[in-house]
């Protein structure tokens, strides 16, 4: 009979000394593309109860912003419940303590194509994370806000963007000059219908929210001294169209917006007369004009003149804005903000002495309560 | 071929996007057009052409689309928002639906009544099968679920063909407030378009569409301290309601003319062409018979007396008074209410914003400066505690933990260094990632899978070394090459290219080299008299050790035949009695094991 080449005991004992098991290079290594989906996208909280985002429902009070930088320790751990479906030896313990640094580098890189799969048009999972290994720089700060206001539910899909540096009106962003700076949006999701959550990586100077594009209001100006209704008329591109001269007849005052009255149903005082109206634009093309107007010639023109250019809120980091709305103290400022307790040597002896000669539970607890008490 | 998206917070409008086919009922036809040449059979024949077609196929197909209501699903938007409450009075009302080419899935006038068979302007095309009608609160009626036949007129419902049974929602008002607001055929182009907007910063939906909308605008302009109705109707088939031309332009401006909503019989002055469509009777008012017909009249004020082209005579016969009415079929419709504020721009602008953690000064929820919410748990002896729990959202910037991973909730709990009280906030995050993963079959399977795979290929890599440390392998081994051929090359080259002789098998030179085998050594060793001694001492055969064996020579034979073997009887015995033995031999073996 000849003995085995290898056995049972020898094996395990092999491969504990190795507890890695595999190297983290071999392909082996890698995680199952789901395991890995799942875990990237447990990274940026989605999933998460929002009890545990917002343990007290008075830290994000009605019509509020809040902003927050991500505390990656909690993620992580939150990642490391997950791994730990499952695991029951000693073995599976190894073999995740070796493999823990990979899944976290990779999870880094992993989080940043989640929310191109969440809206799910561009690719598949391969794909996209082809894109995402590609940058294998480390995980950045992780910092958004949560927004609860009657702004999310009366006006869906809102734009929401965030610059690393104050940038000024006008801002186009679809400038490059200004898409440098934008922060890459890691989640921007509702939570309930009034509530969203927006992640961003890095630490915004700027974020905007923009009254959502598709949803643009048609605006026209109310009745004012003269009971009419007026409205201004665009450019091609929807701006406003400056007076190049000055010319009461026109009402014109140079520099300034031109309108024009909007004529108004005679069976009805509030039902605008849209043939007219187009006929009224349709005339403004035979004045000469520093910016011309789009032919009237289909309702997307007709749109074009009617259409109020969208809100945009900015958050600004430390530049005060009183007087031009937003207001409260809270304004994003970064920085890293460090206890006091930590530093306090008295406490952190008494905290030792607790722990070293505090004997069993019962009497920690009564410090404890003890010194909440003092609170 | 969809135009690419729009730069990052631009938006692109079109008049209109057409489907390729509307609404309706099709027919579709297959033929094949197939011949062949047959070459000559003769001299001098022309070659033929047969034609072989196969079997002409057809059949009939629908496109059907949304057509007596829409689902709140396919809207992407409204404003004002529903049920909001704000400053509505400088915009125009309008309804965002996500299918880009909805609103000109059907026709509005097939026919082309409108037109007594004159050529229909160009943009007749354009012209949407429905609009946003804007009706103050009091204005309209707004009936859920009807049997279609009940609430329109009959030769529209004629020309809907629907199938039996349809229910509709619908909504009437007084045909003077219709009058007043609807759209005029070229309004309504006028009011429908398309935007195209990019989808790159916005927040995520259970339907996100494409950035692709159909948006429908309502005419008119919501009047400040009143409640409103915008019901987004269906026009198919009304030709009856929709004028060609617009109705004439307040000429002043300064003095709105009043509105009557109820305007006593004849004095509607409705725009209605004249082909087709029964006219009411002016002179031989068929009341009296209506209202033997109809018992409901009895009881209630405005109900429907008649219904004479599109108008709905509606009245109390008791009391003399009528009016005339429209219907439409309701797609959609919510209600706001246009008070002093409440646009997005004054909603944003009064944000309370901070720093999360910053709590409502008036309430507040005891909060530690770490930003640790005091929070009430039984501990495991089942006693009352206070922790300290702070989510994952914090005022400032935090330190990664560089102690991972951690195996257990408990790894993960903390002794809070400020107030010795225990910190639960990463134990908690490692239960809940735990509880989301179990929640999640599939993410199990793919854990233990990952894991699975890290063991099996530790297993194998281990067997491969140990068979390449036995075996004496050329190549190094790889756990992830096929091992079958590296073994097959590996013997098949030491085969080639032997370490060892092949004549001495045994190594018998090598162990001649042992300076105990060696007889030069021997002698001198042993101080022996000369090397003869000392082989005769190593048993002294020369075959044994040392010498050259030399082969013995061949036993020269003659040429034989077959038949010569099979003459030699006991040559073949001989051969037949040592297959015997062999197979004795094997069978004793065998059994002995």
């Amino acid at each position: 009979m000849r003995t085995p080449w290898t056995n049972n005991s020898t094996s395990l004992r092999a491969r504990m000394a190795k507890p890695q098991q595999v190297e983290p290079t071999d392909p082996e290594a890698g995680m199952p593309p789901y395991m890995e989906s799942f875990l990237a996208h447990l990274r940026l909280l989605v999933g998460v109860p929002f009890d545990y985002l917002v343990p007290d429902a008075r830290l994000l009070p009605d019509e509020s912003i809040r902003f927050f930088y991500l505390d990656r320790s909690w993620t992580d751990r939150l990642a490391d419940g997950a791994i730990a479906i499952g695991k029951i030896g000693s073995r599976d313990q190894a073999h995740h303590q070796a493999h823990a640094p990979g899944v976290n580098q990779q999870l880094d890189q992993t989080e940043r194509i989640v929310r191109q799969l969440q809206i799910g048009k561009k690719g598949s999972f391969a794909e996209q994370k082809q894109v995402s290994d590609g940058n294998q720089s480390p995980g950045d700060i992780v910092t958004g806000f949560l927004l609860r206001s009657a702004a999310v539910s009366g006006w869906p899909h809102m734009d929401v963007r965030a610059y690393d540096t104050d940038l000024p009106e006008p801002l186009d962003p679809s400038d490059l000059a200004t898409q440098q700076h934008q922060l890459l949006t890691l989640r921007l999701e509702l939570l309930s219908p009034s509530v969203m959550i927006a992640l961003f990586q890095g630490v915004p100077k700027l974020v905007i929210l923009e009254e959502p594009h598709h949803s643009i209001q048609f605006g026209i100006l109310d009745p004012e001294a003269n009971g009419n209704f007026s409205m201004y008329i665009r450019d091609t591109t929807g701006h406003q169209i400056p007076a190049p001269s000055n010319n009461p007849a026109l009402g014109w005052t140079t520099g300034n917006p031109i309108t024009i009255p909007v004529p108004v149903r005679a069976s009805n005082a509030r039902v605008l007369h849209i043939a007219g109206l187009r006929d009224r634009l349709a005339a403004q093309m035979s004045l000469a004009l520093p910016d011309p107007m789009p032919p009237q010639n289909g309702s997307a023109e007709f749109a074009l003149e009617v259409l109020q250019p969208p809100w945009r809120q900015r958050f600004e980091g430390t530049v005060d804005e009183a007087g031009q709305g937003g207001g409260g103290d809270g304004r994003f400022v970064g920085g890293i903000l460090v206890s006091q307790y930590v530093v306090n040597l008295e406490t952190q002896a008494a905290y030792k002495q607790i722990l070293t000669f505090g004997g069993g539970p019962v009497e920690n607890r009564a410090a404890r309560k003890a010194n909440d008490g003092n609170q | 071929m969809t135009p690419p998206q729009p730069p990052k917070g631009n938006m692109v409008l079109w008049d209109h996007i057409f489907p390729p086919l509307l609404d309706g009922s099709y027919r579709w036809r297959t033929e094949t057009d197939v011949s062949y040449q047959i070459a000559a059979q003769a001299q001098g024949q022309p070659p033929q052409t047969q034609a072989q077609n196969l079997p002409e196929v057809q059949g009939y197909f629908n496109v059907e689309g949304p057509r007596f209501g829409l689902d709140a699903s396919q809207i992407a938007s409204v404003f004002p928002p529903k049920n909001g409450h704000g400053g509505f009075n400088e915009s125009l009302p309008h309804v965002a639906i996500f299918k880009r080419t909805l609103p000109w899935e059907r026709r509005l006038d097939p026919q082309e009544v409108l037109w007594n068979g004159e050529p229909p302007a160009a943009w007749n095309d354009n012209v949407p099968w429905m609009a946003l009608l804007l009706f103050e609160e009091t204005e309209c009626t707004i009936k859920q679920k009807v049997a279609i036949g009940d609430a329109l007129p009959a030769e529209v419902v004629k020309e809907l063909a629907p199938a039996a049974g349809t229910l509709v929602n619908t909504v009437s008002a007084s045909s003077a407030v219709v009058q007043s607001i609807m759209p005029s055929l070229e309004e309504l182009s006028l009011l429908t378009h398309v935007r195209q907007v990019n989808v790159e910063d916005r927040e995520l939906n259970a339907a996100g569409g494409d950035g692709w909308f159909s948006v429908v605008m309502s005419n008119r302009v919501p009047e400040e301290g009143k409640k409103y109705v915008a019901c987004l109707v269906s026009l198919e088939e009304r030709w009856d309601v929709v004028p060609l031309e617009p109705p004439p332009i307040a000429q002043n401006p300064f003095r709105p003319i009043p509105l009557p909503v109820r305007p006593p019989v004849g004095e509607s002055k409705f725009v209605i062409p004249q082909r087709n469509i029964p006219r009411m009777p002016t002179s031989d008012f068929p009341i009296s018979s209506a209202i033997r017909s109809q018992s409901l009249l009895q009881t209630t004020f405005g109900s429907i007396v008649g219904n004479y082209g599109g108008i709905e005579v509606v009245g109390d016969p008791g009391r003399l008074i009528f009016f005339f009415q429209n219907t439409f079929i309701l797609l959609y419709s919510w209600k706001f209410e246009c008070t002093q504020a409440g646009t997005f721009r004054e909603l944003v602008q009064g944000l309370d914003d901070k720093m999360y953690g910053n709590p409502n000064t008036q309430s507040k929820p005891v909060l530690t400066d770490t930003g640790h919410l005091h929070m009430n748990v039984a501990d495991r002896a089942g006693e009352n505690e206070v922790t300290f729990y702070r989510g994952p959202l914090v005022p400032f910037q935090l330190t990664r933990d560089p102690l991972g991973p951690y195996h257990s909730a408990d790894q993960c709990r903390r002794g809070s260094i400020e107030t010795g009280g225990e910190d639960i906030s990463y134990a908690a995050a490692f239960e809940c990632g735990r509880l989301l993963a179990a929640a999640d079959g599939r993410l199990a399977q793919d854990i233990m899978r990952w894991r699975r795979e890290g063991y099996k290929v530790s297993l194998r890599t281990d067997s491969l070394n140990l068979v390449a440390k036995t075996m004496n392998l050329v190549q190094a081994a790889d756990v992830h090459q096929p091992f079958a051929p590296l073994l097959a090359v590996s013997a098949i080259q030491s085969m080639v290219n032997p370490s060892l002789p092949v004549a001495d098998p045994y190594q018998i030179q090598v162990a001649e080299q042992a300076p105990g085998m060696n007889p030069a050594t021997l002698q001198q060793a042993w101080n022996l008299s000369s090397s003869q001694e000392a082989v005769a001492i190593l048993g002294g055969d020369p075959g044994t050790l040392g010498a050259q064996v030399t082969a013995p020579a061949q036993t020269a034979r003659a040429n034989t035949t077959i038949d010569v073997v099979q003459k030699d009887i006991a040559g073949l015995n001989r051969l037949s009695g040592f297959r015997a033995q062999v197979l004795d031999n094997a069978t004793t073996t065998l059994e002995s094991l």
